[in-house]
């Protein structure tokens, strides 16, 4: 009897043109490159800016905030030391945009004194989970993770990233990624059977 | 392995990043172990509904990452000197070192190793090689189904995952019987269908003579079985197929129940009582079990079940649907084969982005368009380095989407052709698309191989042309907007206007820059496929400035069946600047003619009554015409 094995080339598939050669081809002028960079590297920083902004606030939000980080990294991507790092570099600029965003929604809040900062501070996913149907159940779980666990959640779900993308992305190793989506959908699956209990 | 292993393991096998040793780790678990079973299945309908949920959200992230990268790399990037030479040589040193020490204990730990572990594996391996993936426009063909015989296994996950999300209208599943089997009749999203011929070259080495079993698991989940075709390029004439099986018999707890129908299972409720007994029957919803001494039954409502247990895992069932060849060889040793096969669910759409370039002259605007492919890959298979190829154009089917015959001809015959068209060509190193004629299509093909992810949208940029030349018309069709004029581009599809080339159909998305100088979205509209040498007619917003209203104001009986009617149209330019107007007035159909005008008028079907005419600022014109009908 003849055994059987069927094998996979292996993980050394790449996606893509390499970061460092198409960000080499984007510093010479070459705008076809460096379009094709960022329509790679921009949803993981999308995604990491979506997982911070609540829900009913990612529309024109999100679409600024990656406007203005994709604006950003073309006029400083010749100052990136290394190209293999540029996807992490991108995130840090998002959280850096993000960051002086809110500051600044902070400030115009803080002047107008209106109502807006309180409905947004009380409308926790919990507290509208209550009554909800499974979907907004589901909503309300993914809302309570914590948000390291969310941000691999949206990196993986909503921006389809492999692990080693996410790891890249968020400077971590693809073992921590792999081990908080494994926590994540725990959580989650831990917090949905609570409820049709 | 511990449960967080195992979570862990399975996570990697839904994510599709799990290497083949591991996924067979997982499997020979789960055989070993049938509780964890239903562990793997929570994970997977948990992993759709996350999938699902997320879809919108994607789409969202698509969209904001899309727009912004086009609109930033329009923005000019500033160059630096660079440190080179020694400051920069000193700066890479330390890493270097640390790598050359590494090399060397790689290599040294390498020399140590057992030589004749390689040797002594003498199991068939199967390496791949190369892909080639063939992706077509999708089709229309009204409501689309999946008529796999595996597809009960996809549609028990998704439509439990509907049902959970409380869509109680996406539960249309309805089997059928055809060719005396049973099969699903699962409608799937889109009204549109996409597949792909997927041509996938592997090296099988340590082949014994005679019998041998080969196994193929990483192919995709919508695979048409009666497709596939397995060949020999090592020779042909030494390698004969015995046999060819699909399995799709996977592994799920509806699948072992269905096992275990008359045979003794025990099920475990939550409050840790054991009901043991006979299966008889089950649903989504319950279990009924039969007592074989007593004869009586009982029925379990299957949310009270903590487990189900069974004897032992029946035979032949799989986790993953599984591709099976008994072969003959005369020769031991390698051979190169190569798979073919159409699978569903891959499709491509071309998206085109068109910057208009603000301007008062009516007959010639100028936009700056650039088409983008967008091919998306659900067929539940990654294609690793895969030559991506593109098929433009609409191919007929008769029969539903999985009754093809393997020897269709455009995919059968037309094979050879496409290897010719797989040659290297002078910029295969880019990722830019060259494009062929090919039979009645036109085929698209990518200049360096890519991996095509499952569940993934690819968008690669395959067309840009700056400055092509359009007229200005503002059509105004009662049938489509009652008031309002449609400002519409007519684009010649001509070389000398920068364009010359086939158009695949896709969706056209027109920016202009405002005053700022800021890009922004001003309509949509869609093209079909259009030749070299055809006009494209996109339609980019109602306007408001120049609107038109029509009213009858006579009808006259002239003879039994005939009969004259009078219309008058008026058309408003509240415009600063004149403008070219076109209106298409609704005819009748049939047999008509125009027996007064005003004005001279065109018939381009006979649906229409076309007038043209450019009027003035803030003027305003009136057609009067009679037309009479006999029906």
């Amino acid at each position: 009897m003849t055994d059987n094995i069927t094998a996979d080339p292996g993980e050394t598939d790449i996606d893509e043109t390499p970061d460092h050669d198409l960000i080499r081809r984007a510093r010479a002028g070459d705008r076809d490159a460096l379009a094709h960079w960022l329509r790679l590297a921009l949803p993981a920083a999308a995604g990491l800016v979506a997982t911070r902004l609540p829900g009913h606030r990612r529309g024109d939000e999100l679409d600024d905030i990656v406007q203005e980080t994709a604006l950003r990294a073309v006029g400083s991507i010749d100052r990136l030391r290394h190209a293999g790092q540029a996807r992490s570099w991108l995130c840090g600029i998002a959280l850096n945009v993000l960051e002086e965003h809110r500051r600044r929604e902070a400030r115009r809040r803080n002047v107008m004194q209106t109502d807006t900062d309180h409905i947004e501070r009380t409308e926790a996913p919990a507290a509208a989970a209550e009554g909800a149907r499974a979907i907004d159940a589901l909503q309300a779980a993914i809302g309570e993770l914590p948000e390291a666990h969310r941000e691999v959640l949206t990196m993986k779900y909503a921006a389809g990233l492999r692990y080693r993308d996410i790891a890249e992305a968020l400077g971590i190793a693809p073992d921590t990624v792999k081990a908080r989506l494994t926590e994540a959908r725990r959580r989650l699956r831990t917090r949905l059977e609570e409820n049709d209990e | 392995m511990n449960r967080h292993e195992l979570e862990t393991l399975i996570g990697a096998v839904l994510d599709e990043e799990a290497t083949p040793e591991e996924r067979k780790r997982l499997e020979a678990h789960l055989a070993e172990h049938p509780d964890d079973r239903r562990l793997f299945e929570r994970l997977e309908r948990q992993h759709l509904l996350l999938t699902d949920h997320f879809d919108e959200e994607a789409n969202r992230l698509r969209r904001a990452s899309s727009a912004a990268a086009e609109r930033a790399a329009a923005t000019p990037v500033v160059t630096h000197p660079r440190v080179t030479g020694w400051p920069r040589l000193r700066r890479l040193l330390p890493p270097l070192a640390a790598a050359a020490v590494l090399l060397a204990l790689l290599v040294l730990a390498l020399n140590e190793g057992p030589p004749e572990a390689a040797a002594e594996d003498r199991s068939i391996s199967v390496t791949r090689e190369d892909f080639t993936v063939t992706v077509f426009n999708p089709i229309a063909q009204g409501e689309r189904y999946l008529f796999m015989p595996f597809a009960w296994t996809i549609s028990d996950a998704v439509d439990d995952a509907y049902r959970r999300a409380g869509d109680v209208r996406r539960l249309r599943a309805v089997s059928r019987s055809r060719r005396g089997e049973s099969y699903i009749r699962y409608p799937v999203r889109s009204g549109k269908q996409g597949m792909a011929f997927v041509r996938d070259r592997r090296l099988v080495e340590h082949l014994k003579k005679g019998r041998n079993t080969l196994r193929f698991t990483d192919v995709a989940a919508t695979i048409d079985p009666t497709s596939v075709r397995l060949h020999s390029d090592t020779d042909p004439n030494d390698f004969a197929i015995v046999e060819q099986n699909f399995e799709f018999d996977l592994a799920s707890a509806e699948a072992l129940l269905t096992k275990y129908i008359d045979r003794p299972i025990a099920c475990v409720t939550r409050d840790d009582d054991t009901l043991e007994g006979e299966l008889a029957s089950f649903d989504p919803g319950s279990i009924t079990l039969i007592d074989p001494e007593t004869g009586r039954t009982q029925t379990i409502n299957r949310a009270r079940l903590r487990t189900i247990r069974l004897e032992e895992l029946p035979e032949n069932l799989v986790t993953r649907p599984t591709l099976v060849w008994e072969i003959d060889v005369e020769t031991p040793g390698p051979q190169r084969l190569t798979l073919s096969y159409l699978c569903g669910d891959a499709e491509w759409l071309a998206d085109y982005t068109a910057l208009i370039h603000p301007s008062n002259d009516e007959n010639d605007v100028r936009l700056d368009l650039t088409g983008w492919v967008s091919m998306t890959n659900r067929s539940g298979a990654t294609f690793p380095n895969a030559n991506l190829k593109l098929i433009a154009g609409d191919v007929h089917r008769v029969r539903d989407p999985w009754a093809i015959s393997p020897k269709t001809p455009m995919l059968g015959y037309g094979k050879k052709k496409l290897e010719a068209n797989a040659a290297p060509q002078p910029d295969a190193a880019r990722k830019v698309f060259t494009e062929k004629r090919f039979f009645e299509y036109h085929l698209y093909t990518l200049g360096a191989p890519s991996t095509i992810g499952n569940r993934q949208t690819k968008q690669i940029g395959f067309r840009h042309a700056e400055g092509v030349r359009a007229r200005r018309m503002y059509v105004y069709d009662p049938r489509l907007d009652a008031h309002r004029a449609r400002m519409t581009l007519f684009v010649e599809n001509e070389k000398d206007n920068r364009l010359g080339k086939p158009m695949p159909k896709g969706a056209v998305r027109f920016t202009m820059a405002d005053a700022d100088g800021d890009a922004l979205f001003v309509g949509e509209d869609k093209i079909d496929h259009t030749p070299e040498g055809e006009e494209l007619e996109l339609t980019v917003s109602p306007s408001w400035q120049v609107v038109g209203e029509r009213t009858r104001t006579g009808h006259r009986r002239v003879a039994r069946r005939v009969a004259d009617e009078t219309w008058r149209l008026t058309i408003r330019n509240h415009k600063d600047r004149a403008v070219n107007v076109r209106c298409n007035e609704p005819a009748p159909g049939g047999d008509w003619e125009v027996t007064r005008s005003t004005d001279a008028h065109t018939a381009p079907d006979v649906t229409t009554i076309r007038f043209e005419f450019t009027l003035d600022a803030h003027a305003q014109k009136t057609i009067e015409y009679t037309i009479r009908r006999r029906w």
